[in-house]
């Protein structure tokens, strides 16, 4: 089929109908399940270079969890009725689970992070007086039990959550890229590598943003940084990016070899329409040269002091934070830029600053997590456990 | 309650502690417990809508008659046929339609595209605010040898993607195979328009909500064609019932060689055409 | 289970939300979903009572019987009456005239059909527009079509 591209839209095609929310949902539930899946390594796989994040990857996971539906709901034409996705949820929509994946996951999750701080809970609460130590006692659910035998009922519990978390992080996630990947109206869109590449990029942005709440934490914190976790984090953020674009290329190379019907706009979407975003941003600013500087991390480790290693591993996670959110702007605004009538483009999409689903929103829901860690952090610490040191004991 | 001493705790690194062995009996004893009391709950509260649900899969399904004022609608299955070669691009079924249904500007329920193929396969294609004003001569200085009118609206698929992706149950096909949307549900997610291989759906600027053609149901419930297939002058539209005995236009269908859009997708669609040429899509 | 005490409290808490949903959800459950599917049947029922805008093909004849007559003898016998001018309901609602309908004498409406255009069919009358009633002599005025063809009848 020989297509002349000559602009034509289908007459209701002509806006872009999934905007700048959309873009930010799989972005946010990817950083969910990153941190998530990163916070397994230590809990589920024992990987004990990475304890001194530990607690803080859950919590973020946490954070970002709870700014995740915002984003749906700013972009819902009915926010009010968004709870008819738990009322009604058609079985046969990939959409529909939403709802349920995201109750369950933020029950486990928020008990995962419970027992995790358990001890510190009651430690506080032995500490603090009058309203402050009954919000603790209440947090403890009023079981003030630290015995060794209580801890190792907490252990095998957290394992099992973190073992269970871990599916539940890759269906959360891998269902985003599902309910794209399920489109078979779009060619940009259905393929059945999407859920995989989603969640391979989620770990990417998952760890990279650990990396940096990290760094960050740690100097307002006056902590060091630890090394070896550091290290550790480069390499499996290395391996991670590695895996992530292989995937994405190997895709975007099927297509062009297969050179079917939707190739004759998927090409030029690609070499002029998202020319910036995706060559640029997306393989060559935030894939290319990330891969170079992490690389540097994990082979050259020996060479580097810590300040170099710190330096490097910040400016490559900043850099696939970047490239992340570009693959999302790729996939959701790329899907929509051709119409379906495959024959031309839509008016290019920007968003606005103060629309609902506008920048200045984005970026509140960005923070908030932020400030829902460092809130988190004045009740829970989510770096070190409490010194059990000169805790008074508990009198409830 | 039991008095803890917080400095007899054991160090904190729960990673120096051998994996603990959970008493399994307890466990599983108050465990299942919970999540039999909870099942039992949810199987209960929802025993009602389950009933409802073989209902609706069970063989007989009941005409609705009492709710659609006399119209018995498993006496229908409506098919819907375009004769390319009778089109002449007036618009008047895109005018209509939009009267009928209270179509917002610049959507569309139904629209026309013009096709132009030159002979060295130049295809030039356009839709001016859908056919909406008819359409003025074209000044595309090729050689045309091959051109038409292609009418569109929705296929009313029966395997419809966009049915099959609503997160709420708000879109849903009739027993006469009427795709429709559930504008007090919809939760304007959008998700079905993404999912319409023919772009036949929009939110609605003004109520957010998906809106698409309804195959004026509120016209077929009292008997009336719909508004596009009246206000055709030249009979290119049809509108056809499958059920009917004799009917013109099922026969059609059933005889003649008619074709629908992007068949690959297997959504089945239920609008066939009349002289489709390769070009159209 | 003597150390499994808060384990315990956290299940039950869950299982608390657990109930609570599934009542919330039982009472906010919309009336008539899932009766013929999964969807809300009063919703089919919406649509059918919405009213329809245009009539049927001869509800113009009650009370224009000498139009439609005329209509029906002539080439513009499949060109229904709304076309060329509005939908019944905004001219009459419960069989008495509530609003004058319009009257388009302008060439453009004919231009819509009759504009020669390459992708029409070629049995389908066309004219070059407005070269053809300059052709016949006329001058090109709003109605110039009239001068020499009833809408109504247009071969009359
Ligand atoms: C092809 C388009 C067309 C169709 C179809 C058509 N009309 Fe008309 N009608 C016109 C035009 C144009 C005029 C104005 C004629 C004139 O002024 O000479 C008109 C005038 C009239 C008038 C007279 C108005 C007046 O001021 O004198 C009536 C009544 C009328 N039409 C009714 C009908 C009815 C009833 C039908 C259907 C049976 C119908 N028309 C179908 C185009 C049409
Ligand atoms: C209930 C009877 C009735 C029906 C049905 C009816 N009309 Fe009329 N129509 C009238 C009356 C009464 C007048 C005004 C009397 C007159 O001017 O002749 C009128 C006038 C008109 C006129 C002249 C302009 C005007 O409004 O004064 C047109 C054109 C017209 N009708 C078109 C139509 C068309 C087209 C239809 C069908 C869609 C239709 N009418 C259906 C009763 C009716
Ligand atoms: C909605 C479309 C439509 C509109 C508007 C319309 N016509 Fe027609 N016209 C037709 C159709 C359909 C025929 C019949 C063609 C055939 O017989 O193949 C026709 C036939 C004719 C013929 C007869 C051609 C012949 O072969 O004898 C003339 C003349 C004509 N129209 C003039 C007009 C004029 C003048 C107007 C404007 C008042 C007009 N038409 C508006 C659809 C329309
Ligand atoms: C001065 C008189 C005159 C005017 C004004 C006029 N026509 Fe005609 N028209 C004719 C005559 C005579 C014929 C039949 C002879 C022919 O085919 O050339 C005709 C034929 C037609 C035909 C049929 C052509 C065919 O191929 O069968 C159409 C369509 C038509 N006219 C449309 C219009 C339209 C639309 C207008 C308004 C712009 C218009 N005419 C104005 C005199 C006129």
């Amino acid at each position: 089929m020989m297509i002349e591209n000559d602009g034509f839209l289908f007459p209701n095609d002509l806006h872009i109908l999934w905007k700048l929310m959309i873009v930010m949902y799989p972005y946010v539930t990817g950083l969910v399940a990153g941190a998530f899946i990163l916070a397994s390594l230590y809990h589920v796989f024992h990987r004990n270079e990475l304890r001194p994040i530990g607690r803080l990857s859950l919590v973020a996971s946490l954070g970002f969890l709870l700014a995740a539906p915002a984003t749906l709901q700013l972009h819902l034409g009915h926010p009010e009725r968004g709870f008819n996705i738990m009322l009604t949820p058609n079985p046969s929509s990939a959409m529909a689970m939403f709802g349920f994946i995201y109750a369950a996951y933020l029950a486990l999750l928020v008990f995962e992070i419970w027992l995790v701080h358990r001890v510190d809970i009651i430690m506080l609460a032995s500490r603090s007086r009058g309203v402050q130590r009954w919000f603790y006692k209440v947090l403890a659910l009023g079981v003030y039990d630290v015995s060794e035998e209580a801890r190792h009922v907490d252990h095998g519990v957290l394992v099992v959550l973190a073992a269970l978390g871990i599916p539940g992080a890759a269906l959360l996630h891998g269902y985003v890229g599902f309910i794209f990947g399920a489109v078979k109206a779009n060619p940009w869109w259905s393929t059945p590598l999407m859920p995989i590449i989603f969640l391979c990029s989620a770990i990417v942005s998952g760890i990279a943003m650990v990396v940096i709440l990290y760094q960050v934490g740690v100097k307002f914190s006056g902590r060091r940084i630890d090394a070896a976790c550091m290290q550790s984090l480069a390499r499996w953020l290395w391996l991670f990016v590695i895996i992530s674009v292989t995937l994405e290329l190997l895709e975007i190379m099927t297509l062009a070899y297969e050179a079917a019907d939707e190739w004759q706009i998927i090409k030029p979407l690609l070499v002029d329409q998202l020319a910036f975003s995706f060559i640029g941003i997306q393989l060559i600013f935030g894939a290319l040269i990330p891969i170079i500087l992490l690389g540097i991390v994990v082979l050259m480790s020996r060479y580097l002091t810590d300040q170099i290693r710190n330096t490097l591993c910040f400016v490559a996670s900043l850099m696939l934070l970047v490239q992340v959110f570009a693959m999302r702007w790729n996939v959701v605004i790329g899907g929509q830029i051709f119409s379906k009538s495959l024959r031309g483009f839509r008016e290019t999409y920007f968003p606005g600053l103060f629309d609902k689903e506008g920048i200045v929103l984005a970026i509140l829901i960005l923070v908030f997590p932020l400030v829902f860690i460092a809130l988190f952090n004045r009740v829970l610490p989510v770096f070190e456990p409490l010194d059990a040191g000169n805790a008074e004991s508990l009198k409830p | 309650m039991p008095t803890i001493q917080a400095n007899n705790l054991p160090p904190h690194g729960d990673q120096e502690t051998p994996l603990p062995v959970l008493n399994r009996r307890g466990f599983l004893k108050h465990g299942s417990r919970a999540l039999g009391a909870s099942l039992a709950t949810l199987v209960l509260c929802d025993l009602a809508d389950l009933m409802q649900f073989a209902q609706a899969a069970g063989l007989t399904p009941q005409s609705g008659e009492s709710v659609l004022g006399g119209y018995d609608w498993t006496k229908h299955r409506y098919v819907y046929l375009i004769d390319l070669r009778k089109c002449i691009g007036c618009g008047a079924c895109v005018r209509a339609c939009a009267k009928e249904n209270n179509v917002p500007r610049n959507y569309f329920r139904t629209w026309v595209e013009r096709y132009e193929v030159s002979r060295t396969g130049e295809e030039v294609v356009d839709s001016t605010n859908g056919g909406m004003d008819g359409f003025a001569p074209h000044v595309s200085g090729n050689d045309v040898t091959k051109a038409f009118f292609f009418p569109k609206l929705c296929c009313h698929c029966t395997y419809t993607p966009c049915v099959q992706l609503c997160p709420v149950g708000a879109s849903y096909r009739t027993l006469e195979g009427v795709v429709l949307v559930d504008e007090k549900r919809c939760i304007g997610c959008g998700y079905c328009v993404q999912a319409c291989p023919y772009g036949s759906r929009f939110i609605h600027p003004v109520t957010h909500t998906a809106s698409k053609c309804s195959l004026c149901y509120h016209r077929l419930t009292r008997g009336l064609t719909t508004a596009c297939v009246q206000a055709c002058p030249v009979k290119a539209r049809m509108l056809g019932d499958t059920i009917k005995v004799g009917d013109e236009v099922a026969e059609i269908i059933a005889t003649q060689s008619v074709r629908t859009l992007q068949p690959e997708l297997l959504t089945d669609p239920n609008c066939f055409y009349l002289g489709l040429s390769k070009e159209a899509r | 289970m003597e150390h499994a005490k808060h384990i315990i409290r956290a299940v039950l808490l869950l299982v608390v939300a657990v109930v609570v949903f599934v009542l919330v959800r039982h009472f906010l459950y919309p009336k008539s979903f899932g009766l013929h599917g999964y969807y809300r049947f009063d919703s089919v029922a919406e649509y059918a009572s919405a009213a329809p805008v245009h009539g049927d093909r001869g509800s113009c004849a009650a009370c224009h019987e000498e139009k439609a007559a005329t209509l029906t003898r002539g080439k513009h016998a499949s060109v229904s009456c709304e076309v060329c001018h509005a939908p019944l309901s905004t001219h009459v609602q419960e069989e008495a005239r509530v609003a004058p309908m319009p009257v388009d004498r302008s060439m453009q409406l004919c231009a819509t059909c009759h504009q020669k255009l390459v992708a029409r069919p070629k049995g389908f009358p066309q004219v070059v527009l407005p070269d053809h009633a300059v052709e016949k002599g006329a001058q090109i005025t709003n109605g110039v079509c009239q001068e020499c063809h009833n809408a109504h009848n247009p071969s009359e």
